[in-house]
């Protein structure tokens, strides 16, 4: 396969693709290349050293990098996402990366976290994301500040015949229900005291996830939240005025303004723990107490992470830091890569600038507390029994106990743990 | 005439110069599969232009081409694959993920790092020193390292920086990133392993991390002595640490073992065999049934406006699929569809037509049906034509009913004709991908952690295992599963047309 994409590559001209010495060349999308090719006029003429930017689409980049990298046929660094790094990282293209201290000081913790894989750090983030609680503000004024609040809103403002929904969770895709797994103490794979994830630390069945999951299937069985709503169901719903309270990302907020709907976005409130204290005694759970609530735990959403991968076999390691550290990582050019895709900017003092605007702070504030998407390869094993665990819990033909401990033991028979 | 000839050796010229002009690329990059192939192929093609006798051959060599390419080699390679381990981490050969993993370097802790300064004029390179914690080295241009001895180091202003080296001065930053490319590639041997530029101020040791012993296939890691031996496709150390990547093998018949006798797949194998045979008889029988009665009806000559109806009848055969399953689903949404706002607005009530295993599978075959009955309808119609009406006219003659004409006469006449349509129908059925993608994606999910759902068919399940895998992708298991969908269809389409054949022949008897 290898050989054939190097004929190919060779039969179509196309071996200037490939890293040279002296040369940087950069593999990005459509949206970021404009960013780069910016930042990479600036550098030629301080440097003399030429920089190119090649378009890739993004969904071949990952697997022609893989592919290239060792062949020599690669670049010197690509721009993706923060779940490419366990695969690329383990497969050995990516190089370690050490930024500097007043670099690092710069950029928000949870996205480094994000791109570290076996506690090295592999990208360098520019920009994250994940999700929060979208509201129309022509039904909800304030977003509610309490859990309580949000079910009193919630019930008052459910029809299910007309239908309109006070309170929805797209579902039964798993991701969406991750801020209330993690809420209480759930969480898909722990961490060695190195920082490593541990794939066979499978969390997503502990008191904390069913206690969270719980929270959920009262809402199903009261016939708050409706079972089997997809995106297209909801999206459709929502430009109709008739969802009053979302869980969803920033990729929704284009859709509300199509439509003409006012939207706000606000943290998902913190959730009430199902007794006092939380923790029960003896469990040692992650959960980050709300200060202004006793007994009630901050969601942790998802963050997703775009960042830098330099590859391992570049020849220009050195200029590959230099120009990244000083050419691209600066208030200005940051400034304009959010400006292309925006996104929340991981370089505080661009995320300052940018913070004014209520619905990027709003998804900020929300995923402050997050965790990082496992980005380790043995995140594919727990996706298919994690949405059949939502699925059959939404359709109410299982109780979250069993339906996440089912789903736990499959993750860890899938992955060698048992 | 002599303008065809000409035209003719012109373009079998020019084809032969890039066929040659391949080869000589697949030969230079040791692929020989695509050498034989190339090579061979052109030279068939030149024997076919060029000679007399091969002039039949010219006509069905194009199908027999295109056959070969889009039908033989998949299959063949579909089957090959079945006895593979071939899956994610399971790409490469082993030469090559051999090659790969000895390619990785490391730096040992703590690293063994130089400060560099480098030294010439107008951008001209003289050399480099490299300032460790113990020693510092001269290095020229081309890799050579040796003792600074001999050489003269003079720093002007005391700051610790060296501004001279035999009288050459230090070079610029910008001087140095002229220079860039040659000190980016130095590789300079240095104790076990080599010096590299490790950033624009420092050369750093790195050592490669594993060795290969090929006598005992075995791998080493350097940097702890680990041992790895070859297990199954990949290289596994006794306390079960795997290095990635791993490479195709074969491992006999353990995909197809495994859809029998593991339980993580039998259960679902099982459950799916039995529902893609029923999806496919439901889908036909019912599609059949209304489709020949439509077909009785519109055959009657008394009905009035039937070309109006004909066409109307064939409106969803005429519809894409693409456009008309995704307006179902539409219908079928428990939420907002139009099906539940109906039952909500006269009963008071809501189906999980998608949802809910049973109404999942009703849903689909309702669809399923609706799209295929004017097919069924189209050939039926076709074929009551042939049938001669003298036959209906001995029958009346014999006493039988509409029924017993039905039965006796129609049915057995039609089947000759229609039979090897419907089991090609049937065929078609069972691997309904699009029908089952588009409508419901497999869902409803039966139980936690069988990748197959409850309108899961084996073709779709397959589909899932080969690129939705829980563990990457499954291509070796995934192709098992289509050589038995292979043996299933055949078999099922072998016994039909034996029977059909049965059927000829009782007619030729009458």
């Amino acid at each position: 396969m290898r050989r054939w994409l190097v004929v190919t590559l060779l039969v179509l001209g196309a071996s200037a693709f490939a890293a040279t010495p002296g040369k940087l060349l950069i593999w990005c999308d459509d949206t970021r290349a404009p960013v780069f090719e910016e930042a990479a006029k600036a550098y030629t003429e301080a440097t003399g050293i030429v920089v190119e930017v090649v378009e890739v689409p993004f969904g071949e980049i990952r697997g022609q990098f893989i592919t290239a990298a060792p062949a020599g046929e690669g670049p010197d660094f690509i721009i993706g996402p923060h779940d490419w790094v366990g695969e690329l990282a383990a497969s050995g293209v990516l190089a370690e990366i050490q930024l500097p201290d007043d670099l690092k000081d710069n950029l928000d913790s949870v996205s480094l976290e994000a791109l570290s894989y076996g506690g090295k750090l592999y990208g360098i983030p520019y920009a994250r994301e994940g999700i929060g609680l979208v509201y129309n503000k022509a039904l909800v004024p304030e977003p509610p500040a309490t859990w309580e609040e949000l079910l009193a809103l919630a019930r008052k403002l459910t029809d299910p015949t007309v239908p309109q929904y006070g309170f929805v969770v797209q579902n039964p895709d798993p991701y969406h229900f991750f801020p209330f797994i993690s809420a209480l103490g759930g969480y898909i794979f722990g961490k060695t005291p190195e920082g490593a994830l541990e794939p066979c630390d499978v969390g997503l069945d502990n008191a904390g996830a069913v206690a969270g999951m719980e929270i959920m299937d009262a809402l199903f069985e009261e016939g708050l939240l409706p079972a089997g709503l997809d995106w297209n169901t909801w999206t459709g719903l929502f430009s109709e005025g008739r969802i009053a309270m979302v869980v969803t990302g920033p990729w929704a907020i284009r859709i509300a303004k199509d439509a003409g709907i006012e939207v706000g976005v606000a943290p998902i409130p913190s959730l009430p723990a199902p007794e006092s204290p939380w923790p029960p005694e003896g469990i040692d759970l992650p959960v980050i107490p709300d200060p202004a609530h006793p007994d009630h735990f901050f969601p942790r959403p998802f963050v997703g992470v775009q960042g830098v991968m330099i590859s391992a076999y570049s020849p220009n390691l050195p200029l590959v830091e230099d120009f990244l550290y000083n050419y691209v990582f600066t208030k200005e050019i940051m400034l304009f890569l959010y400006e292309l895709d925006p996104r929340i900017p991981t370089f505080l003092p661009t995320y300052e600038e940018v913070a004014a605007d209520p619905i990027v702070k709003g998804f900020a504030e929300s995923i402050k507390n997050g965790i990082p998407m496992p980005n380790i390869p043995q995140m594919s094993a727990v996706w298919g029994a994690w949405y059949d665990a939502m699925a059959l819990i939404g359709n109410q033909e299982l109780e979250p106990a069993d339906a996440l401990h089912q789903a736990a033991e499959n993750i860890r028979e899938t992955l060698g743990c048992k | 005439m002599v303008v065809r000839v000409l035209l003719k050796v012109a373009l079998l010229g020019l084809f032969d110069a890039l066929a040659v002009y391949w080869c000589v690329l697949f030969l230079w990059d040791g692929n020989w599969t695509f050498l034989a192939v190339t090579a061979g192929g052109t030279l068939l093609l030149n024997w076919l232009v060029l000679s007399s006798r091969s002039y039949p051959l010219r006509y069905l060599f194009p199908g027999l081409f295109f056959l070969s390419l889009m039908v033989v080699y998949p299959a063949g390679y579909t089957f090959y694959i079945s006895f593979t381990n071939y899956s994610t981490g399971h790409i490469l050969s082993k030469d090559e993920a051999i090659g790969l993993i000895l390619q990785r370097t490391y730096s040992p802790t703590p690293s063994v790092s130089f400060q560099f300064w480098a030294f010439g004029e107008e951008g001209k390179l003289y050399g480099l020193v490299l300032r460790g914690e113990e020693d510092t080295y001269f290095l020229l241009p081309d890799g050579q390292l040796s003792s600074l001895k001999g050489h003269e180091l003079t720093d002007h202003d005391g700051d610790g920086v060296p501004d001279e080296l035999d009288g050459h001065p230090r070079l610029t930053r910008r001087e140095l990133f002229q220079n860039i490319e040659r000190l980016q590639t130095l590789r300079v041997p240095y104790g076990e392993g080599w010096l590299r530029m490790a950033t624009l101020t420092e050369f750093r040791l790195y050592l490669p991390q594993y060795r290969y012993n090929p006598g005992k296939d075995i791998l080493v890691d350097r940097k702890t002595g680990k041992i790895y031996r070859p297990v199954e496709g990949k290289f596994v150390a006794d306390d079960g640490a795997g290095i990635d990547p791993g490479w195709v093998t074969f491992v006999g018949l353990r995909n197809y073992i495994r859809f029998f006798f593991d339980p993580r797949y039998h259960k679902a194998f099982g459950r799916v065999f039995l529902w893609t045979v029923e999806f496919a008889v439901l889908t036909v029988g019912l599609s059949f049934a209304l489709g020949l009665a439509l077909a009785i009806l519109l055959n009657d000559r008394k009905l009035r406006l039937r070309k109006l109806y004909r066409s109307l009848l064939i409106v969803p055969y005429a519809i894409p699929a693409f456009i008309s399953i995704l307006i179902w689903r539409g219908f079928f949404n428990t939420h907002v569809g139009l099906f539940n706002q109906a039952l909500q607005n006269w009963l008071g009530t809501k189906v999980p037509w998608l949802t809910d295993p049973f109404w999942a599978r009703f849903s689909v075959v309702f669809t399923n049906v609706w799209l295929t009955y004017p097919y069924m309808m189209l050939i039926s119609l076709g074929a009551l034509q042939s049938i001669p009406g003298e036959l209906y006219e001995a029958a009346a003659i014999d006493g039988a009913g509409p029924w017993q004409r039905f039965t006796r006469v129609t049915l057995p006449l039609l089947m000759i004709s229609l039979a090897p349509m419907l089991i090609g129908s049937f065929a078609y059925t069972f691997n309904n991908f699009t029908l089952i993608w588009l409508l419901t994606g497999g869902d409803p999910v039966v139980a936690i952690g069988e990748r197959a759902g409850a309108t899961d068919i084996l073709l779709s399940y397959a589909y899932k295992l080969a690129f939705q895998g829980a563990r990457g992708n499954e291509m070796g298991m995934a192709s098992a599963l289509a050589v038995n969908i292979f043996l299933i269809v055949a078999l099922v389409s072998g016994i039909s047309f034996a029977r059909t054949r049965m059927l000829e022949e009782v007619s030729r008897g009458m």
